[in-house]
């Protein structure tokens, strides 16, 4: 037997050795435990939220962050470091410290095991929520920078949660840690471009501007831009890391100066992984499609992705949706048409409408009605384009789709002041305007005079505009239309008062 | 074998001493030795501070604007704080002696429950003392009831799993009662997500905090981990 064979032995013999060390901790960890309630938590929250939304893989992807791992993070993190304390609770300290094996891999194998169960549950979750959403949708395939972010946020908290655990043993560091990381989630409303490299904070909130970081269709005419996710599991597993390295650091660990330097050389890394993240954070501005970080961005990702419309008619006019959402081009269909026919012959009025992609900087600073609006009514010939708004699931969301729609319609087509840009002063004619929106949408909207003609504090409009749409509304359709196809220049200019109208 | 190297529970000596020195009836005076060493046995100090911290974070959430307007998004923080001072009082009755306390302590329920009720009432005070000159959402009694409620379910989770895992039910019963929150659930059960004078969800978070009382009271934490040598994690 040689010295070589000697060494091949022990070296086996050592990896046998961590890997039983690991499987025992697998068989032992009390995340096994609460993988149940990990469950009722995916059930109740995340799946529950994903499913109202849209089958649209973004859509639906994007609760993982924003429920999956809040919720998950919590228990991890909880658990990790119960975990942690394990040593300190037994008061085996002393019976593990003189083991051949380092501290070190002793307490990495059951840091392991329990980031390793809150992965797997994880993933599993992922598994479910995917394959609903692949027999669902109608277009693309699933996002996994998302799955990414939140996996890498998974193993900072549980690394972070085993090291308190194991630098502060006490019966109250579990729960304090699992209500701190709730907390993080729930509480950090930050305008700093930091904050967003946690990603709850993304996934939940806005920035300073009150822009979506990400537009909802994100993946569906534009790619899904990896810039942030990129800078975020860089930043959480650099975290991550460099607690382990605090771990093998620590007096529990033990180890030699080998061990020490390995620890300091995790620790640096893990730092300057996370510090880099945080300064390419730094730099990254709000892009129409998403978050743009200069030094990580890919031209190719502005492209827009080519792609078959779905179409449909309503008489004459065609009405075109992008294949995710062709769910809905029936609905789309059904709410406009009304509309259309309202309009039908009118100067202006469009001959075919469009879904266009969410732009967050050109809706923000269009001073449209929301983020998610901007409407437009142009070209020859004209066309209408708007982007898909955001409704709840259900009839009522159904509803509210139709609702937005029309009013988006409307809105566009006589040109309301709602579309100049903030600070823009409105001509004189915004209440003439209102009183035409709200007699062209009554018939089929019930909520149109609070919608478009009531003042900002109140649901009813004003007695003068109400007057006014009393006497328009009085009007037969056909002298109505010939009214309108008179004065419509002169109504979206903002030219004709109150008084003027017929 | 010596007793030399025996640990002393924290703070035993200094309670011990300073009833000692004390012109109090020797009766008293060891009653209130009782009471302070399985305050000590049980954490109680540290858990005030995670009381006071709690309190603080509530504090600091309204001061920051982690608590805006009066939506079911605004209740979320204070209820997580609300989840975290039941876990802490969960926690705390976790026994470190096992059986050997269970055979002696003739005393034993009653320090239970006062330990139980007078935390649940500090964690309301402290709650409440954090929010005060701040508009919390739902107001003090909302505290009151949450608070009691989900430190009901603790206790209960105590007398199932340990003292030591406590904090997981009401952790979890945090996120099924934000999820109602968000949806607007009017079961009674997640009391959190109901208005703070809706008699059903008062009646359910009384109801679940008798019983966790009573059941701590009468069974104390259960002691699976000394049962078994060890137990999980």
């Amino acid at each position: 037997m040689t010295t070589a064979s000697l060494s091949l032995r022990s070296r086996r013999r050592s990896w046998a050795g961590a890997g039983r060390l690991l499987r025992l901790e697998f068989r032992r960890s009390t995340m096994i435990w609460v993988l149940p309630l990990l469950a009722v938590a995916f059930w109740f929250d995340a799946y529950h939220f994903a499913d109202a939304n849209p089958p649209v893989w973004y859509l639906r992807a994007s609760e993982l962050p924003n429920h999956l791992l809040r919720d998950f993070s919590a228990f991890a993190a909880g658990v990790a470091a119960w975990t942690g304390t394990r040593d300190s609770r037994r008061r085996t300290l002393d019976m593990v410290m003189p083991t051949p094996r380092p501290g070190w891999a002793r307490l990495g194998a059951a840091w392991a095991a329990t980031t390793g169960w809150v992965l797997a549950a994880y993933l599993a979750c992922v598994a479910v929520l995917y394959g609903v959403t692949a027999v669902q949708a109608t277009w693309g395939g699933p996002p996994w920078w998302p799955v990414t972010v939140c996996a890498a946020g998974l193993v900072a908290v549980s690394a972070i949660g085993f090291l308190a655990g194991v630098l502060v043993p006490g019966r109250f560091t579990a729960p304090l840690t699992a209500v701190i990381t709730l907390l993080l989630s729930s509480a950090i409303r930050s305008a700093s471009p930091y904050a967003m490299l946690w990603p709850t904070t993304n996934a939940s909130t806005t920035n300073t501007g009150g822009l979506p970081l990400t537009p909802s269709d994100a993946g569906v005419f534009h790619h899904y831009l990896p810039d942030l996710p990129i800078a975020q599991t860089m930043f959480l597993a650099g975290i991550g890391l460099a607690a382990l390295g605090v771990l093998g650091l620590s007096r529990v660990a033990g180890g030699g100066r080998r061990l020490r330097a390995a620890a300091v050389v995790v620790t640096v890394a893990g730092l300057a992984a996370a510090g880099t993240a945080a300064g390419l954070t730094g730099t990254a501005r709000q892009g129409a499609y998403g978050v743009v970080i200069p030094a990580l961005h890919d031209a190719a990702s502005d492209r827009p992705i080519p792609y078959p419309p779905a179409c449909d008619h309503d008489g004459a006019v065609l009405v075109c949706m992008h294949p995710a959402y062709r769910a809905y081009l029936a609905d789309v269909t059904g709410a406009l048409g009304p509309v259309l026919r309202e309009v039908a012959g009118l100067p202006g009025a469009p001959v075919r409408v469009d879904q266009a992609a969410t732009d967050v900087l050109a809706s923000a600073t269009s001073g449209a009605l929301s983020a998610e609006a901007g409407s437009v009514l142009g070209g020859s010939p004209p066309a209408f384009r708007f982007p898909m708004p955001s409704f709840p699931p259900g009839a009522a969301g159904h509803a509210q789709l139709a609702e937005d729609l029309q009013e988006d319609l409307m809105v566009a087509f006589v040109n309301d002041a709602r579309l100049l840009p903030p600070g823009a002063q409105p001509a004189g004619g915004v209440p003439a305007q209102e009183t035409v929106e709200w007699v062209l949408l009554q018939p089929f909207d019930p909520w149109a005079e609070q919608d478009v003609a009531a003042g900002p504090d109140s649901d009813t409009a004003s007695p003068a505009v109400a007057a006014a749409a009393r006497r328009f509304g009085a009007l037969p359709a056909a002298a109505r239309h010939s009214w309108l196809a008179a004065h419509l220049g002169a109504l979206r200019a903002g030219r004709v008062s109150l008084g003027q109208l017929p | 074998m010596t007793a030399a190297g025996v640990r002393e529970p924290r703070g035993a000596r200094r309670g011990q001493g300073a009833l000692a020195s004390g012109p109090l009836p020797a009766r008293t005076a060891g009653a209130l030795r009782l009471v302070w060493l399985h305050l000590v046995s049980r954490r109680v100090p540290a858990a005030l501070a995670g009381l006071a911290a709690c309190a603080a974070g509530m504090r600091a959430g309204l001061a920051w604007g982690w608590v805006q307007g009066s939506g079911a998004g605004a209740q979320q923080v204070p209820l997580l704080l609300e989840a975290g001072t039941a876990s802490v009082i969960a926690v705390t009755t976790y026994s470190p002696f096992g059986e050997p306390e269970r055979a002696t302590g003739r005393w034993l329920p009653w320090l239970r429950l006062g330990i139980s009720v007078a935390l649940t009432g500090a964690a309301i005070g402290m709650l409440a003392a954090g929010a005060a000159a701040a508009r919390l959402p739902d107001g003090t009694l909302a505290i009151v009831r949450n608070v009691a409620g989900i430190t009901g379910i603790g206790l209960l989770s105590a007398a199932i799993i340990g003292g030591a895992l406590a904090w997981i039910a009401p952790m979890a019963y945090t996120v099924v009662a934000e999820f109602a929150l968000l949806e607007g659930w009017t079961t009674p059960w997640t009391w959190p997500g109901r208005p703070p004078h809706d008699r059903g969800a008062a009646i359910c978070a009384a109801v679940v905090f008798a019983a966790g009382v009573a059941v701590v009271t009468a069974r104390g934490g259960r002691d699976w981990v000394h049962a078994d040598g060890g137990g999980a994690g």
